[in-house]
């Protein structure tokens, strides 16, 4: 009741406002009337009465006035209305509030859209029920990634360990499906059956496999992604129970994933089907075999379910005990590495994680420095008013009501500036997405503006006005209204308030020093990346892969028959300058490979043998890539199954193995794989050292072998998919249909593509750098721009305050050049102060971002020393402007003004 | 006239209820009334009557309406809601508890 009748008053008062402020008047002036017929009545005349009436009533105006301030919403109403004094104030001004409202702008919108991303990719929790519950286990490498343990050991571990709901492991899969639409190269997963009730998904349809269908020579079941199902199949139920074509054999679907399910990236392509592990152990027909050479298992990924109320530390310290034990039960296996538990979602993002960092960092300094710049506009401006504000004053106004008025013209700024900002962030956002694909940024596809976004980007922009408001607000109404009066609003340069801005604008020069530093690493290892040889030549290589399916390509040697045919037909195309076959490239994949030098100590376990990035290729391979051979020969037509084994080695290898040595001293040394049955190579040929996973790796040595010397044992990974390198002349994406039309005379079932040139990987391979680069370097550029006109409208309203003071000087005999370097003067020792507490900033931060510097030191003494003469430079620029104004200052009129 | 009391806080509500609880008054009307039922000992002015007035309207105790005043003349009346009158009944037994409290301390030695 009490509510309705609040609501109801306050919509009688502003909606019928009008109408109450009549009936008020009229109401007050029936009073008057009759209190004047009273008075009549004891016999005054009229106008007697009527003035006497008036003066007891005591002010028509004041008594209204008190009504009103008894209304309900009274609260709002001043607020409105010191919102329209606002309005028409920032609208006389248009070159302070344009100036503000950019500059705001800016600062919110890079606010939130940074936010917005910082909260899809690394806040937002993953598409399963209790997700921070799951964790990723593996060995840690020395490059901070989780590498895979033997299949044996995590079946041990997970019948042992008392920490886990449930574990789960998983190999990758991939191969061609036939049945539905056309023949689809797709990727997945061997998964164990756990992997499902691990994450605690169900099916949209069908049912997932069971443990007793995980199981050596089971039925061939798999679980198919929704877009494949859409995709592939046109989203037809029947499809569960149906068999399809995969690798050219017979599978049953049996369920379908659910709708938007994500795991390490949800345009991840292996998640395309799901199928039982320990099909994986079927040997040749899926081409990966479980009981790999040191026998305890295919190396597989881990993912677990902590029990509920179970520590992740815990956790650690379980796996390492159970670890222990596995490395004394099977030391061949142990490879020293320790064990590692950590959260799913660190593991998914990855390093990610630290350049959001970095960028967050970046994005709120861009805010503060905006805040101070307002600040500083404000406190000027608020200075120049003191007069009016000094009237309030002794009119009655108390402080709070002034600070009121002020702080909500502030807030008035924030709100359109924080508008702007996330039109701004919304199209930044969009950019960001359309810039940053899913393999640059994981989960940046569920990334968009959303209310808790905008909810709190107006937070942002209500703290930023009360920010760079209230602190001008209370300065300029500082209890000396004499003062102000007197001076007519003149006040020499008020010490309180010039020190309040000279503070500003150190901060906002430390600041941008801060970004302008972190800017000028990244470029610096940007220019390192690039410099750095990548050992090969990018430019006009097309590649693709060739899969041929076991179940049609039974016999080995027929496959390496329809490979080289393929191989010399390409090169037989016009264009093409050479053609390659490899099991891989750079940027493309690669795989590791432990080996063995002959003379070199044995360790005391095969898994501590060093390991080496090893490629099988074809003889035309190096020449096709434009890497140079530095010592013996290249492989040639001849190097083949029956004649000596042979290997070519890269200059890392010399260096690692073989020390100072000189390349050519390697010919003819012998090296050997990690396996039982591995004979030894001879070393023939000596490259330069390629680059194959990024540009700023730690170098790996590099091993290569003529592809028709794979022992047909272990052909079926290695011979089944083989990638092509074609070196063309000119453009090489105009030689794709030829291409194309030459696999289908080979094999009309082939799925096509994708066509990848080396070009575009290369580019691809640099992209994070380059966002990182172009982020951090325009927020530097923003910060830049905005405190050089900080410091521009700080000197030029110093130079307004000081200008009778100058004038004197000048009247005194003062030269254009002592007021030049007066003026420049004050300027260069708030840049100095402002440098000086930027560079003690950025040493203690730029320490933050080490992972994504490359080639230099976070405290590279050489970007240090540049960015802070830029700054020095522009600030000097900045403050020449006023200081030259100063120096035109006539002393005649400066006196007179007095 | 003698001495005029100022208002205590609070009391002008009780006063102007107690005005309004014969018959509706016009703002004069409650003024005029005050003075006759308290003796002349509070005089109420317009800067504290209109906002009073006002502000009980606003609570649900009072109803406003325009009517005729004695000579002819259009007036704002106000009489008491239901409301207005179990105010009245509360605000006057919380008085008396008060004023015999006070009077009690008072006569204390």
């Amino acid at each position: 009741m009490r509510l309705v009748n609040f609501i109801a008053s306050l919509w009688r008062n502003f909606a019928g406002r009008r109408h109450v402020e009549r009936d008020l008047a009229d109401e007050l002036g029936s009073y008057l009337e009759l209190a004047t017929r009273a008075k009549q009545r004891s016999g005054i005349d009229e106008a007697r009465a009527r003035s006497e009436a008036l003066r007891e009533f005591g002010g028509i105006e004041q008594v209204k006035e008190e009504v009103r301030a008894s209304r309900s919403g009274f609260g709002l109403e001043t607020v409105l209305n010191d919102a329209r004094y606002g309005v028409r104030l920032l609208a006389r001004k248009p070159g302070f509030t344009i100036t503000a409202i950019v500059a705001l702008a800016l600062g919110i919108g890079a606010t939130t859209a940074i936010f917005t991303i910082v909260r899809g990719v690394l806040l937002k929790s993953l598409p399963y029920p209790e997700p921070q519950r799951l964790v990723a286990v593996g060995e840690l490498t020395n490059t901070g990634w989780l590498a895979t343990v033997p299949y044996e050991n995590y079946r041990d571990w997970r019948a042992a360990q008392q920490v886990f709901e449930e574990m789960a492991a998983r190999l990758p899969a991939g191969g061609i499906i036939n049945g539905g639409g056309e023949p689809e190269r797709i990727f997945g997963r061997y998964v164990t059956a756990s992997f499902f009730s691990t994450l605690r998904i169900a099916p949209q349809l069908g049912r997932f496999f069971t443990d007793a269908e995980d199981k050596r020579g089971g039925e061939r079941v798999m679980v198919i992604s929704d877009p494949l199902w859409r995709r592939h199949f046109a989203a037809d139920p029947a499809v569960i129970g149906k068999p399809v074509q995969y690798n050219s054999e017979s599978w049953t679907v049996i369920g379908v994933m659910p709708r938007g399910f994500d795991f390490y990236g949800r345009a991840n392509d292996n998640n395309d089907i799901f199928i039982p592990l320990e099909q994986a152990m079927r040997g040749r027909a899926t081409s990966i075999q479980l009981n790999d050479p040191n026998g305890r298992g295919y190396p597989i990924a881990i993912t677990a379910r902590l029990k509920r109320g179970v520590a992740i530390r815990e956790a650690r310290a379980e796996m390492e005990t159970l670890a222990r034990r596995s490395a004394a039960q099977f030391p061949q296996t142990a490879t020293g590495n320790p064990i590692e538990v950590r959260p799913f979602l660190a593991d998914y993002v990855g390093n990610t994680a630290q350049a959001l960092a970095v960028l967050s960092a970046g994005v709120v300094c861009l805010l503060f420095i905006a805040c101070a710049n307002v600040a500083n506009l404000t406190l000027a401006r608020a200075t120049s008013r003191q007069r009016e504000i000094a009237v309030r004053l002794a009119l009655g106004a108390s402080r709070m009501r002034v600070v009121r008025l002020l702080v909500t013209e502030s807030l008035l700024l924030a709100l359109i500036g924080g508008a702007a900002g996330v039109t701004l962030a919304f199209w930044a956002v969009d950019l960001l997405k359309a810039f940053a694909p899913e393999s640059l940024l994981p989960r940046v596809s569920d990334v968009h503006l959303d209310w808790v976004v905008v909810a709190t980007t107006t937070l942002i922009a209500i703290g930023s006005g009360v920010l760079f408001g209230l602190a001008p607000a209370l300065q300029a109404t500082r209890p000396d209204i004499e003062a102000a009066l007197k001076n007519g609003g003149r006040t020499a340069a008020g010490g309180g308030s010039s020190r309040l801005r000279n503070v500003l604008i150190i901060t906002e020069l430390a600041l941008s020093l801060t970004l302008l530093i972190a800017a000028g690493l990244l470029v610096e290892s940007f220019r390192h990346v690039m410099n750095d040889d990548a050992g090969f030549d990018p430019q006009n290589v097309l590649t693709f892969r060739l899969r041929l399916p076991d179940a049609k390509y039974p016999d080995p040697q027929q496959t390496i028959a329809v490979v080289r045919e393929a191989e010399r037909r390409f090169r037989e195309l016009p264009g093409v300058t050479n053609a390659a076959i490899a099991t891989g490239f750079p940027f493309g994949r690669y795989r590791e490979t432990r080996y063995q030098v002959e003379g070199r100590p044995e360790p005391k376990s095969a898994a501590q043998l060093p390991s080496a990035i090893t490629l099988a290729i074809s003889e035309t391979y190096h020449r096709s890539l434009g890497m140079r051979l530095l010592a013996g020969r290249e492989f040639t037509a001849h190097d083949g199954a029956d004649t000596p084994r042979v290997a070519i080695v890269d200059d890392e290898f010399v260096r690692r193995n073989l020390g100072a040595a000189s390349a050519a001293s390697v010919i003819g040394r012998r090296l050997r794989f990690e396996g039982a049955d591995e004979p030894w190579r001879q070393i023939v040929g000596v490259v330069g050292h390629v680059k194959y996973d990024t540009l700023d790796e730690a170098p790996v040595p590099e091993i290569y072998r003529p592809w028709t010397q794979i022992d047909v044992k272990d052909s079926g990974p290695w011979l089944r998919a083989m990638d092509f390198v074609i070196k063309t002349a000119s453009d090489p994406r105009l030689l794709v249909p030829a291409i194309a039309r030459t696999i289908h005379e080979i094999d009309p079932e082939q799925p096509l593509g994708p066509w990848r040139t080396l070009d575009s990987l290369f580019d691809e391979s640099i992209a994070p750098r380059r966002l990182n680069l172009a982020l951090i370097g325009a927020f530097s550029l923003a910060a830049l721009v905005l405190s050089a006109v900080g410091l521009y409208g700080v000197m030029s309203y110093a130079v307004g305050q000081r200008r009778r003071e100058i004038g004197v000087r000048i009247a005194l005999g003062a030269t254009r050049g002592d007021i030049l370097r007066l003026v420049v003067g004050n300027a260069m020792l708030l840049t100095i102060c402002g440098i000086a507490i930027g560079l003690l900033a950025s040493l203690a931060l730029s320490r933050l971002m080490h992972r994504l510097l490359f080639g230099i030191t976070p405290t590279d003494a050489l970007t240090f020393s540049s960015v802070s003469l830029l700054l020095a430079a522009v600030a000097l620029i900045a403050s020449f402007l006023p200081a030259r104004k100063a120096t035109r200052v006539d002393p005649t009129v400066a006196l007179r003004y007095e | 006239m003698g001495k005029k009391a100022d208002l205590l806080q609070g009391t002008l509500h009780l006063l102007i209820l107690k005005a309004l609880s014969v018959q509706p008054l016009h703002g004069l009307g409650v003024s005029n009334r005050i003075g006759q039922i308290t003796d002349g000992t509070f005089e109420v002015k317009p800067g504290s009557l209109f906002p009073a007035l006002h502000r009980m309207e606003e609570a649900g105790w009072l109803k406003a309406y325009w009517g005729e005043s004695e000579n002819n003349r259009r007036a704002k009346y106000y009489m008491l809601t239901k409301a207005g009158r179990r105010q009245l009944e509360t605000e006057t037994k919380d008085w008396q508890r008060i004023s015999l409290g006070i009077a009690t301390a008072l006569r204390a030695t």
